[in-house]
Formats: C-alpha cells, sequence, structure tokens
C-alpha cells in the first residue's frame, strides 16, 4: 500500500461524512429524494472504501472477495423481503 | 497388545490425566462389590420410582405441564438407571478409594476440547433433550387421545406443544447432527482437531447450558414459552405471555443461537483451512460437504433469529416497541421464517450427508451421480433456502406478487432434492445391497422423506397453502421430513459409525427390531395426521367425533415410537460394555475417519493418537483399541499449562488439550441470561445477571491469561489443503466467516429499523431527537481510529513495538471516547425523560446504538489486551498476526457506524 493511502483514505472517509451531513442541512430543504440519495452513495463508498483498506479486502486474495458478497446477495433478499411485505 | 478383560466398573472412564494411571492395576481390579449402602441407594431409587409413578398416573389437568414433566422425567430416568443395575449389576454409589478415578473422568468431560470428547458430549446430551421433548409429545398425544379430554390444561398443552418443537429441532436435532459432525469430519479430513477447539468446547456448553436454561423454565413464573415453537408475535410480547418464564426461554434459544453461530465459524475454518495432506475438495467425503452445505446455510441464517431475538428480549425487558408496533407480527414472520426455512435444511442436511456415505458402503458400488448431487445441492438448495421463506407466510398480507415469487422459488427448491433421491436410489441399482442396520435406516429415511417431501410440495401452492395451512396435514408432512428423514438418517449414522467410537459392535438383531418396529410406530403416529387435514393444529382439545379415531391411533402410535426407544437405548448401553469387540474397519468403507491404528495413529500418519482423541468414548477400554506402553510420566517440565505434553518418539509430540474458561464462560452467560429474564419480576434479577456477568468477565480474563502465558495452544500442522483461501490463515478466515455473520446480524436489525419507520404515522424530523452535531463529533472520532488500528498494524510491520502501543493507545482512547459520547447523548435522553418506551424512534434508537456500542466495547477489551501483550513483547515483526485480525474487527464496527449515524441523525 501507498505511504499516503490510509491517510487519504481517512480524509475521503472524514469530507465525506461532513458532506453527508451538509446535505442533510442545505439540500434536503430542496429535495428530500436528492439528499437522502447522496447521503447513501456517499455511506456506501465509505464502507466500500473503509472494506477495502482499512480491512484490507483489496490485498487479500480474489477468493476471500467472491466469498465476501455472498452476504451482501443475501442481504438483498433480506432486505427486499421485509420490505416488500410492508406494501401491503 | 494389552487386553482388557471386560471388568472395568461402568462409571470408571478414561480421565483427562489417564496418563498416570496403571492400567495393570485396572485390569486386575476386583469388581466392586456390593454393601449396604449401595442396596439402601437401590432401593431409596425405586421408592422415588414408584412414587414418581403414582402421583404421575393421579395428575389432571390442574397440574403444571412442567411438575408433569418433572415426574416423566424422573420415571424414565430411575428406570433406564434401574435397567442398567440388572444388566451389569454395578451399584451406582461409588466407593470413596474411586473417588480419585471418578473425579478424573469427570474433570476429562467438563474441562475437554478435544472434537471427539466434544462430539461425544454434543451426541449424548441431544439424546438427553430428546427424552426431554419426547416426553412433552407423549403428554400432548396423551391430551389428544380423546375427545374433551381433560389431560393437560390448554395452557399446559401450549407449554408442552411450544417446548416440544423447540427442545426437539434446536436441542436435539441440530445438536446430534453436530455431535457426528464433530467426531467424523476433522476425522474425515485428516484434521487434528477443529480449527478453535475452545471455542469447540464453547459452542457445546453454551448449547448444553442454554438447553437447561430453556427446560428451567417450566417451573419460573408465567412457565415456559406457550405461544407455538414458531414464536409469533404479538403472541410473545408480555401482554400474552407475562412473567420472567419465557423470557428466559427466549434468552435461552438466544444462548442457543450463539453457540450455533460460534460452531459455524470453527467448522467453516476447519473444513477450509485444515484439509489434510492429499484431501483436495475433490477428495472430501461426502458426509463433510454436507457439513460444509450446513454450516454455510447456518452462518447466514441464524443470525436473522437472533437479531430478532435480541429485539424480542429488549421488547420484553426494556420495553422496546419492535414487535408491539404496527405491522410487528410481520416483521417477526419475516425475520423468524429467514431463518426457519432454511433450518429445515439444517436439520436435514447431515442425514443426506450420512445416507450418502452409508448408500455405497452397503451396495457396494460408488455413489451414483456424486457431482451432481454436490452442485444441486450447493448451487440450488444452498441459496434458493434464503428465497423460500414467504411461503410460510401466504396466509398473511404479503402482496401477491411477492407470493407469487415465493410460490415459484418454493417448487424450485424440490427440484435439486429430486435430483438427490434419484441419484440415491440410482446408486441401489445392480448394487449388492447388504441390508445391515445401517442400511435399513437409510432406505427408511429415504423412503419417509419421498413422502414427506411431496406432502411439502402441495403447501407450495398457494391454493392448496390456503386449504392446509395451521391442519394436521402440516404436522404430518413437517414429522415425516423432520422424524423420518433427519431422524432416521441419524439413526443410520448412529449405527454406522458405533463401531468407529466404542471400538465395539452393537448387536444387530436388537438394531433391526428397533428400526422396524420405529418404522412401523412412525407410520402409525404419523400417517393419520394426514387424513386429519381439517383438523386445526394448534388446538388442545376438540369434540369433533370424526377427529377421535385417527387421533387415538396416532397417540397409540406415539406411545409405541416412543417405547421402542427403549431398545436403542439398550442396545446402546449394552454394547458400549458387553459388545462385540469390532474389526477396524467392519464396514469396509473407504473414508478416512476409518483409517486408525498402532502404526498409523488416527490421522493417519506417522503420529501417536492422543490418549483422549483415541479411545473410545472414554468408557472403557477395548481390546482393540492399541494402548501404547511408552507413553512415559510426565516431568514437571513437560506439563505447559493445561495441556500434556508428552514425548513418545523423536518428532512425534502429542498433545492432550483442556481447558476450564469454556464451560465457565457459558456458565456466566447463562447465569447472566437467567437474570436478565428475571428483571422487572424478582428482585434477584440484577444480581443474577450482574453474578453471570462477573463469572463470564472473571473466565475471559483466564482466557486471555493463558493465551499471554501461552498455557493453550495446539500445534498447527505442517501441511494442509488450504484451496481456495492458500493464503489467508486460520484466523483471518475465523474473523471473516464472524463478520460474514455479523452483517446479516446488522442488516436484519436496520431494515427492522426502516421498517418500524415505515409501518409508524409520524417520525421526527432529522435534528430533533438527536443533536446532529453530536453524532458528527462522534462519527469524526470513530472514523478516525480506523486508520489508528491501521497504523498500529504498520508499525509492527516495521518492528515498531513502541509504535505499536501508542497507535493502539490512541484507537483505545478514539474508541473510547465514543462511546463515551454515545452513552453522554443517551444520558441527555433519559434526563429529559424519554427512554426505550418512549416512541418506535427512541425505540429503534437505543437498541441499534446500544448493539453497535457493545460491538465497540469488544474491540476495547481486545485492544486492552492487544496493548498488555504488545508491552510484554507479544509481537513481533513477523508475528502479529492478531494485531491484523483486530484491524479488520475494528474497521468493520466503523463500517457498520457508516450505515447507523445517517439513519438515526440525518435521514
Amino acid at each position: 500500500m501507498a505511504r499516503f493511502t490510509p491517510v487519504l483514505v481517512w480524509l475521503y472517509v472524514i469530507i465525506g461524512t461532513v458532506l453527508q451531513v451538509s446535505a442533510e442541512e442545505y439540500l434536503r430543504p430542496h429535495s428530500v429524494s436528492a439528499a437522502d440519495a447522496i447521503i447513501f452513495l456517499l455511506g456506501v463508498s465509505e464502507v466500500t472504501l473503509i472494506g477495502a483498506y482499512f480491512m484490507h479486502l483489496k490485498y487479500e486474495q480474489r477468493s476471500l472477495l467472491i466469498v465476501a458478497l455472498l452476504p451482501i446477495v443475501i442481504i438483498g433478499a433480506l432486505i427486499a423481503g421485509i420490505l416488500v411485505s410492508i406494501v401491503s | 497388545m494389552r487386553k482388557w478383560n471386560g471388568r472395568i466398573p461402568f462409571y470408571v472412564g478414561v480421565g483427562a490425566e489417564i496418563w498416570d494411571i496403571d492400567l495393570a492395576e485396572e485390569e486386575t481390579a476386583p469388581v466392586v462389590d456390593e454393601k449396604p449402602s449401595t442396596q439402601a441407594g437401590f432401593f431409596a431409587i425405586l421408592a422415588v420410582l414408584v412414587v414418581a409413578s403414582v402421583v404421575l398416573a393421579d395428575l389432571d389437568s390442574s397440574s403444571s405441564v412442567g411438575f408433569k414433566l418433572a415426574l416423566s422425567e424422573i420415571v424414565i430416568v430411575w428406570t433406564s438407571l434401574l435397567l442398567i443395575y440388572f444388566l451389569f449389576n454395578r451399584p451406582f454409589l461409588l466407593k470413596a478409594e474411586r473417588a480419585r478415578r471418578v473425579q478424573s473422568w469427570a474433570k476429562r468431560w467438563l474441562y475437554t476440547t478435544n472434537h471427539k470428547d466434544i462430539g461425544t458430549l454434543y451426541i449424548v446430551t441431544a439424546l438427553f433433550f430428546a427424552l426431554v421433548g419426547g416426553t412433552l409429545a407423549e403428554l400432548m398425544r396423551t391430551q389428544l387421545e380423546t375427545p374433551n379430554n381433560n389431560f393437560l390444561s390448554a395452557l399446559s398443552y401450549n407449554q408442552a406443544l411450544s417446548m416440544h418443537g423447540l427442545i426437539m429441532i434446536f436441542w436435539f436435532l441440530s445438536p446430534l447432527a453436530f455431535g457426528f459432525a464433530n467426531y467424523i469430519v476433522p476425522l474425515q479430513i485428516k484434521a487434528k482437531d477443529l480449527a478453535f477447539p475452545r471455542l469447540n468446547a464453547l459452542s457445546y456448553w453454551l448449547f448444553a447450558f442454554s438447553g437447561l436454561l430453556a427446560v428451567t423454565t417450566f417451573f419460573l413464573p408465567g412457565g415456559a414459552i406457550d405461544g407455538g415453537w414458531t414464536l409469533y408475535s404479538p403472541l410473545t410480547s408480555t401482554q400474552f405471555m407475562p412473567g420472567p418464564g419465557p423470557t428466559v426461554g427466549f434468552s435461552a434459544f438466544m444462548l442457543m443461537v450463539g453457540s450455533v453461530t460460534i460452531s459455524s465459524v470453527n467448522f467453516i475454518v476447519t473444513m477450509i483451512a485444515l484439509r489434510g495432506p492429499g484431501i483436495t475438495f475433490t477428495k472430501v467425503p461426502m458426509f463433510t460437504w454436507f457439513i460444509i452445505f450446513t454450516i454455510v446455510q447456518m452462518l447466514f441464517a441464524f443470525p436473522a433469529i437472533l437479531g430478532a431475538l435480541f429485539m424480542l428480549i429488549a421488547d420484553r425487558v426494556a420495553s422496546t416497541l419492535f414487535f408491539s408496533a404496527a405491522g410487528g407480527a410481520m416483521l417477526w414472520d419475516n425475520l423468524f421464517w429467514f431463518f426457519g426455512h432454511p433450518e429445515v435444511y439444517i436439520v436435514l442436511m447431515p442425514s443426506f450427508g450420512a445416507i450418502a456415505e452409508i448408500l455405497p458402503v452397503f451396495t457396494r458400488r460408488r455413489i451414483f451421480a456424486k457431482t451432481a448431487i454436490l452442485i444441486a445441492t450447493f448451487s440450488l438448495v444452498v441459496p434458493l433456502s434464503f428465497l423460500v421463506w414467504g411461503h410460510h407466510m401466504f396466509m398473511t398480507t404479503l402482496p401477491d406478487t411477492e407470493k407469487l415469487t415465493f410460490m415459484i422459488s418454493t417448487i424450485g427448491i424440490s427440484l435439486p432434492f429430486d435430483i438427490i433421491v434419484v441419484a440415491f436410489l440410482m446408486t441401489l441399482v445392480r448394487g449388492r445391497i447388504l441390508l445391515r442396520t445401517p442400511m435399513l435406516f437409510a432406505l427408511g429415511a429415504i423412503v419417509v422423506f419421498i413422502i414427506g417431501g411431496i406432502t411439502g410440495v402441495f403447501l407450495a401452492s398457494i391454493p392448496l397453502d390456503v386449504l392446509f395451512r395451521g391442519t394436521y396435514f402440516v404436522v404430518g408432512h413437517f414429522h415425516y421430513v423432520m422424524v423420518g428423514a433427519s431422524v432416521f438418517g441419524l439413526f443410520a449414522a448412529f449405527y454406522y459409525w458405533f463401531p468407529r467410537m466404542t471400538g465395539r459392535m452393537y448387536n444387530e438383531v436388537l438394531a433391526k427390531t428397533h428400526f422396524w418396529t420405529s418404522m412401523i410406530a412412525f407410520n402409525i403416529t404419523y400417517f393419520p395426521m394426514f387424513i386429519l387435514l381439517d383438523m386445526p393444529r394448534r388446538i388442545f382439545t376438540y369434540s369433533v367425533p370424526a377427529w377421535a379415531l385417527p387421533n387415538f391411533i396416532s397417540t397409540i402410535g406415539a406411545y409405541l415410537f416412543g417405547g421402542v426407544q427403549v431398545i436403542f437405548v439398550i442396545n446402546l448401553a449394552y454394547s458400549i460394555y458387553r459388545g462385540a469387540p469390532s474389526v477396524r474397519n467392519p464396514w469396509k468403507a473407504e473414508t478416512a475417519e476409518w483409517e486408525w491404528d498402532s502404526e498409523l495413529g488416527d490421522l493417519g500418519g506417522p503420529v501417536q493418537p492422543s490418549m483422549s482423541s483415541s479411545l473410545p468414548l472414554g468408557m472403557g477400554m477395548s481390546s482393540l483399541v492399541p494402548f501404547t506402553p511408552t507413553v512415559k510420566n510426565l516431568a514437571p517440565s513437560e506439563v505447559v499449562g493445561r495441556q500434556t505434553v508428552t514425548e513418545l518418539e523423536p518428532n512425534t509430540i502429542e498433545m492432550h488439550h483442556t481447558s476450564t474458561r469454556p464451560i465457565t464462560i457459558a456458565g456466566g452467560i447463562a447465569v447472566g441470561m437467567f437474570g436478565v429474564g428475571l428483571i422487572g419480576y424478582d428482585y434477584l434479577g440484577l444480581p443474577f445477571a450482574v453474578l453471570g456477568a462477573a463469572i463470564c468477565g472473571v473466565a475471559l480474563f483466564g482466557w486471555a491469561w493463558d493465551d499471554l502465558h501461552g498455557r493453550f495452544h495446539i500445534p498447527e500442522p505442517l501441511e494442509v489443503e488450504k484451496w481456495p483461501f492458500t493464503k489467508i490463515s486460520k484466523m483471518k478466515l475465523g474473523v471473516w466467516s464472524l463478520i460474514f455473520s455479523d452483517i446479516i446480524l446488522f442488516a436484519a436489525i436496520l431494515t427492522s429499523d426502516v421498517y418500524v419507520r415505515l409501518s409508524t404515522a409520524s417520525w421526527p424530523a432529522p435534528g430533533t431527537l438527536h443533536p446532529i452535531g453530536l453524532g458528527l463529533v462522534s462519527t469524526l472520532i470513530l472514523l478516525s481510529s480506523s486508520p489508528a488500528a491501521f497504523m498500529a498494524l504498520n508499525s509492527i510491520r516495521k518492528g515498531d513495538k513502541r509504535g505499536l502501543i501508542t497507535w493502539l493507545a490512541i484507537t483505545l482512547a478514539l474508541g473510547t471516547i465514543f462511546d463515551g459520547l454515545e452513552f453522554y447523548e443517551w444520558s441527555l435522553l433519559f434526563a429529559s425523560g424519554m427512554g426505550p418506551a418512549t416512541s418506535n424512534a427512541l425505540s429503534t434508537y437505543f437498541f441499534t446504538i446500544g448493539l453497535h456500542a457493545s460491538h465497540v466495547l469488544v474491540g476495547l477489551l481486545a485492544m486492552v489486551y492487544l496493548i498488555v501483550k504488545a508491552s510484554k513483547g507479544g509481537f513481533t515483526k513477523e508475528n502479529h498476526e492478531a494485531v491484523e485480525i483486530f484491524g479488520i474487527y475494528w474497521s468493520f464496527v466503523d463500517a457498520i457506524w457508516v450505515f447507523i449515524f445517517p439513519l438515526f441523525f440525518l435521514v
């Protein structure tokens, strides 16, 4: 890992969090869905970076990365199943 | 080779400190003669039996089911003891001089971390819980034997019904299968033990204590769980199920889930990373394959119910509003069945694995279409099992499109089972079938599974499900699968591996009698339930005359089915001590668990077997099992803490490993959970909870102490098959497996939070309930701790021990400040009169933040351990895996917060 990579990832995560709060404060009055989308996307990107660098997934064997996707697929089914049932 | 003359009393086992026992003395020891005290004990037991039987016969519906259960247990247990007494003519009471040996025997079984011992413990304990669950079933069937019966009250019946289901599924079937898995899987893959032996022991003791806790609920105020084994909401609320009993019951269930999760991680690491040389995945035996499939499902299915149980207990103890809020019933249904349906396959798969092992051996031909079975199971059954749960909810208000989707996926999952069953049947074609007992039970399991499977396809169809839902047709289908296929398959496994586990053969005549009587009695019990397709399944009595005869027949069948299991117990007890010695591979099987002899040892390599792991069950010395007299008595320098190191020959060091920590931690957790259940009902609740936490804390400290001082160390095998994770250590695989499980747990909880929010009419706007500024500060602090943990790892990678300690201390400080801020915000809310019971928004907030904070707390404790170890020079440039593992866990905790923060503070 390049020497400054963890610092850059940390900076991104910190700035991302501040941007999330900014979206809540300044964007939400104008567009709720846009604010939610930005908050969500920033959150996903932060988690991806934390997983890749601080949890070392980027440097692990590819097989572990593939297996790590398995719970995400299962989570997708769980979330979809539960939240769709609320439509009723 | 030494020979045993068969005269060792049954209660004298092979203790953990067997090394210094002189076998020659044991062999020639006279049979303990009966003394007046022994006879007095015999008559006392007989008196208890008679009194208990008389009282039991005189009970009516006004008596509690707990009392009846206790009396029934007394009758059954004492009867069994008397049988054993007459069979072996041995006294129950121990002479003083035998106490040391008994103590040694007890220490072995209480402290063992050996996979075979733990496997044996699982099997024996599971059979005990089968006795409890079976007794409850007999009570229920007695109540339903005739119309308008009053043997049990409605409440007692409901308790018996609910606990029968829970005990049989979670404390009998799964653990029995995992007893075999514990014993057999490491042998089949030529691993020395499971990857984490102490965790294996912890899993067992959590299971055992949780079961005892569950049974205890019968005797607590409020009684046992009485809302059905599915624990449907709102029946589980304090309104409908008041008292501490049910809460303790849910806690017991939660402990069991914890045990399963730990076990899953252990097994998955073992099977992936500890396969012996040459055991590539293509050479992994079928039983182990099916255990792999089972474990994958367990790892992902159980966290959903763990989350649901957490929320349920929080509802009952802390007055949160998850399942009492609008939509709570549907939320529970979803979470329960997301776990509940895979659980059916979790129970079934080990049985199929055993059948797939047995069929080729007893037909003398290879299993038909092995690859097709494996591909169908792994690519269809495992993933589809997570996509079919909605078929249990066809009668709810699920949207029609969702119901249709679940109908298609449920019918779809029957296809791979068709492949499996056809492959099993094709294996029989042109095979030279040998109808020994394991084969009979395997064939029986296939036959009843076909019936159970076909009736299950009916229930996958929405129109038919509308007709059959909630009737005895479902009960019949369910028991044909769970009892017929699973239990018969595990009986097959029992008889198949009995010679391997005991060194003796069972009695074939008794075993075949057991099979045929079980098969007949099973069908007498459950087939009438298909006829009762218009009888509701959850009623405690009935008055419809047409239901009387099928119910009567079913009850007679249940008595028979329960009664004939005595044949099994007698055969088991007799054969362990008096059975004919078995040859080494009586079935001429080709799998590795049968490769054991004095030259090769248990591992199939030039290693002497560990005493505790090679001897059969520790209940007597078989003449078959070689005893190597070269074992030396231990010099003090050779004893390292709790492990005994004995040098046999150059390059062959064998370990016997035991630890007091697992049983203590599990006991502490059980006491603590018991206390949690009592909180709000009894002043003893809090003291019990604190006592449990203290016991647990001391034991955890001891565990860490053992590690710091190298008191428990299992030697790593020099060469293992690890594909596809060739470059990943077992510790890292373990923590990742745990994280996968934890991801599902948090996903279930966060989804529940969203569900509750969407079900609630009005929700506080961001910033009104929780100050965004405070949330932002705590988030920035926590997110800054991940790079600090990363820098700690970087430091030790360069050999900078001071840097390691400094960065770990910074991480610890940041984590502590974060948790402190969370508790500060809690205190602000409490100070303004707001708590978990105030609103749905605060329920979800307190619960989720609390769960996350507890994860942070675990990380903080781990950090203290790492700092202490680092200060003692425990990490080097080359040896610092624990720091890396911790960093992964800590970053995971941070990543979860990235979702929690916006959910509660911003959106």
